[in-house]
């Protein structure tokens, strides 16, 4: 099995357009939470929502490929590749252009019923691969997963196999979705949303607040990094998927599935739970996810839980879908290098029953970190763990 | 394409398709005798699931929770796993399901709520979702290994197929479901005839449908008895650059090539760069998109699936209705079916994207039902 290095990495979300402002706001806990301005949110229980401000437009393409382009531009450059670049593409998320299904239907259901099919050009995911991929200059097979809320980490999951195998000799790999009327319906319909802040592990939180953004990694064999002479920016150690079968949405109250996925992904990374030092949480701020990530994952750390320190970034964030799973990589990637350890915003009161967590409430907080680990719950009960270790080991 | 230590067996095939529907048996005679599910007028062909229930498959509160996309997973899925013998997935399982488009009715659904001014219903957005049908297969079969959904189109059969045979190979799970689903809906139809207005060009007739396949480690199929249609020995895409298969050394008897190429598409450049015109003596075709029209992500599985019969079988089907071969192609495509003792069979995607990709599948050891006599692998 190879030894899988990050050496690009590329990031755009409500807190910063790239990887240096996104690593000044999770430093500074800076939230990017503030009122709808992409659709009239008038009709709907939450108005609030992390938005993605001045991001540049792509011609002819929607919202979830500009956020795509913007990533993967950025994490080609640093990782010094240029077109053409032979890498296979695994990207996640849960609705790619669904803004251009919406579109489409607007006009389909208007006085006339009139839609201009040219719109679903950029409306599913594999079209925007084929874009990106021609943009890009990528020359390799490109792939979707679609997990709902686990696709990002689940993406970077199955890149990191394909190198580890030597199925493929570099991956690129993410997730992304834009913030679009379909899932604030969506959300707001479960009655899930938040209407005033999003309080991961707060005895009070009143639920998530939908986000938007795109993460993108540059996935390759040590050797072949070293080779190349590329700077290593960390390390991917280990992945690890499971289902709960439990329900199509409510995480299972034990957190089996998380429980399964965590365990996994420690068995793939070859280290004991003791060894994490930090752990980004899914942390929705959900009554049933919160509750239910602590309990899957003291399953699987034991005793070790409350060694390492923790915080969900959603309440910077929002909830970016099948972005935020590899945003959050990308996080625990950028805090192993800074040692800085992104707080938990929002947290008065911790929730009872999560006591086992060390929550990080300080911005600037600063720890000796050399493993972190992330992980992610979707609709379906699918559970996705990554174990990430800082660059500039032995590899 | 190489092969490691543990070899992952084909050990259940499940169809629910507009051949057949989800009888194996009928959808592999219907192959087999060329037949096509395409019908309908110039403007309007497609091949369409004729009537069926579902709750014959599922209980029928279960049912009324799905999508027509859910459905095709959930019945196809049911039938692999009874082809297989399998009461329910052994312990460890893994899924992977690929869908390009997910539901399309319930999209629509959703949007009529969502913009007509009734509202957005959370039962349509929870079931719409494009994960949704391999949320209900873990919930109702009990898995509670990776289950992963792909929206990459034909080409992510072979992405499934390379993953569930690592996943095989390393111990990690005990079987792994590969399958695809694609639901036809009168607005899927709309917009995709639409579109290709809107392009100028003339799109395939349409498909829809399910299928799976299980896959288990080669060993454990045989301690338990099971038949083994085929086993997987291997997956890859082909990037602009690399070699030809074309260019492969060929190794053993007789293979069959299940194409991706459909009416008016490229079927002889397609035969071409695999190698396979002109033809070596006992090699045959087949090409399901004439018999089951342009079914994406489902056409693939459908392809490894009628590759894997046709290995089973010993049998090269008669060529489709509609098709036409020229003289390069002809001892391709048999004008009955014929027995064939293949030694392997390659499954050829091509999307017409500058990346293609090849499943290859051999002749499993098994004397079971299906199985010509064994030869040595």
């Amino acid at each position: 099995m190879k030894s899988v290095a990050i050496t690009g990495m590329g990031a755009v979300s409500a807190i910063g357009n790239s990887i240096a402002e996104t690593a000044v706001s999770l430093a500074e806990g800076r939230s990017g939470i503030g009122p709808v301005t992409l659709f009239d949110s008038s009709p709907y229980p939450s108005r609030i929502a992390a938005e993605v401000h001045g991001l540049p437009e792509v011609a002819g393409a929607g919202r979830g490929t500009a956020l795509l382009f913007k990533a993967m531009g950025e994490a080609l450059s640093t990782s010094g590749l240029s077109a053409p670049v032979k890498a296979d593409l695994v990207l996640g998320t849960t609705l790619g252009g669904m803004e251009r299904g919406t579109s489409y239907m607007r006009g389909l259901l208007s006085k006339g019923g009139i839609a201009n099919p040219a719109i679903l050009d950029d409306f599913l995911p594999s079209c925007q691969i084929k874009r990106c991929a021609a943009a890009f200059g990528l020359r390799g097979a490109g792939e979707i997963v679609s997990n709902a809320c686990s696709s990002g980490t689940d993406a970077i999951g199955l890149g990191f196999e394909r190198v580890r195998r030597g199925i493929s000799d570099r991956v690129i790999a993410g997730g992304y979705d834009p913030l679009c009327e379909f899932v604030f319906a969506g959300f707001n319909s479960l009655l899930v949303t938040a209407k005033s802040a999003c309080r991961p592990f707060d005895r009070d939180r009143e639920g998530m607040v939908i986000g938007e953004g795109a993460a993108v990694v540059v996935l390759e064999s040590a050797e072949s990094a070293r080779a190349r002479g590329a700077a290593i920016l960390g390390y991917v150690r280990g992945f690890g998927a499971a289902a709960d079968a439990f329900h199509l949405t409510q995480p299972s109250p034990d957190g089996r599935g998380i429980a399964a996925a965590t365990a996994a992904a420690l068995s793939s990374a070859g280290l004991g739970p003791a060894s994490i030092d930090y752990i980004n949480l899914h942390g929705t701020a959900t009554q049933y996810n919160d509750v239910s990530e602590y309990r899957g994952l003291a399953a699987a750390f034991g005793d070790a839980l409350r060694g390492a320190a923790a915080s969900s970034t959603k309440a910077m964030t929002g909830h970016a879908l099948g972005g935020a799973g590899a945003l959050e990589a990308v996080f625990c990637a950028l805090s192993l290098s800074s040692g800085v350890v992104p707080p938990n915003l929002n947290l008065r009161n911790q929730a009872p029953g999560t006591e086992g967590l060390s929550l990080s409430t300080e911005p600037g907080a600063v720890r000796r970190m050399r493993y972190a680990l992330s992980d992610s719950v979707g609709f379906g009960g699918e559970c996705g763990c990554l174990v990430l270790e800082r660059g500039g080991g032995d590899g | 394409m190489g092969n490691g230590g543990i070899r992952p067996a084909v050990t259940g095939i499940g169809t629910a398709l507009p051949l057949g529907v989800c009888d194996l048996e009928a959808f592999w005679q219907a192959i087999c005798s060329g037949r096509s599910a395409v019908s309908g007028d110039a403007g309007g062909r497609a091949a369409r699931m004729p009537a069926w229930d579902v709750s014959d498959y599922t209980d029928s509160k279960q049912a009324r929770r799905m999508s027509p996309l859910s459905k095709l997973a959930f019945a196809s899925l049911g039938k692999a796993l009874g082809d297989a013998g399998l009461q329910s997935p052994p312990a460890k399982s893994a899924l992977f399901f690929v869908s390009k488009f997910g539901s399309t009715e319930f999209l629509r659904e959703f949007h009529e709520g969502l913009l007509g001014g009734g509202g957005p219903s959370p039962f349509l957005f929870t079931n719409g979702v494009v994960n949704a049908p391999a949320g209900h297969i873990s919930l109702e079969f009990g898995i509670r290994g990776p289950c992963t959904t792909l929206m990459g189109g034909a080409q992510s059969a072979a992405f499934a197929l390379q993953h569930a045979a690592a996943l095989i190979r390393d111990g990690a799970a005990g079987a792994v479901m590969v399958g695809a689903a694609e639901e036809l809906s009168d607005f899927f139809l709309d917009a995709y005839r639409g579109f290709g207005s809107a392009l100028g060009s003339a799109m395939p007739a349409p498909g829809e449908g399910g299928v799976f396949l299980v896959l288990e480690p080669e060993g454990d199929a045989a301690a338990r008895g099971a038949r083994t249609h085929a086993v997987l020995a291997g997956a890859d895409f082909l990037r602009e650059g690399d070699p030809s298969p074309a260019d492969e050394r060929r190794m053993g008897g007789p293979r069959l090539f299940s194409l991706s190429s459909g009416p008016g598409r490229g079927l002889e450049a397609e035969a071409a760069d695999l190698g396979a015109a002109p033809a070596c003596e006992g090699d045959s075709a087949i090409a399901v998109k004439f018999n089951l029209g342009e079914a994406f992500a489902v056409s693939a599985l459908a392809q490894s699936a009628a590759a894997c019969l046709a290995l089973s079988k010993g049998t090269a089907p008669a060529r489709p209705e509609g098709l036409d071969p020229p003289g390069s192609l002809s001892k391709l495509f048999p004008g009955g079916p014929r027995e064939t003792r293949f030694h392997d069979a390659v499954v050829s995607v091509r999307d017409g994207g500058p990346v293609r990709s090849l499943v290859r599948f051999e002749r499993g050891r098994d004397r079971g039902r299906y199985c010509m006599p064994a030869a040595p692998i």
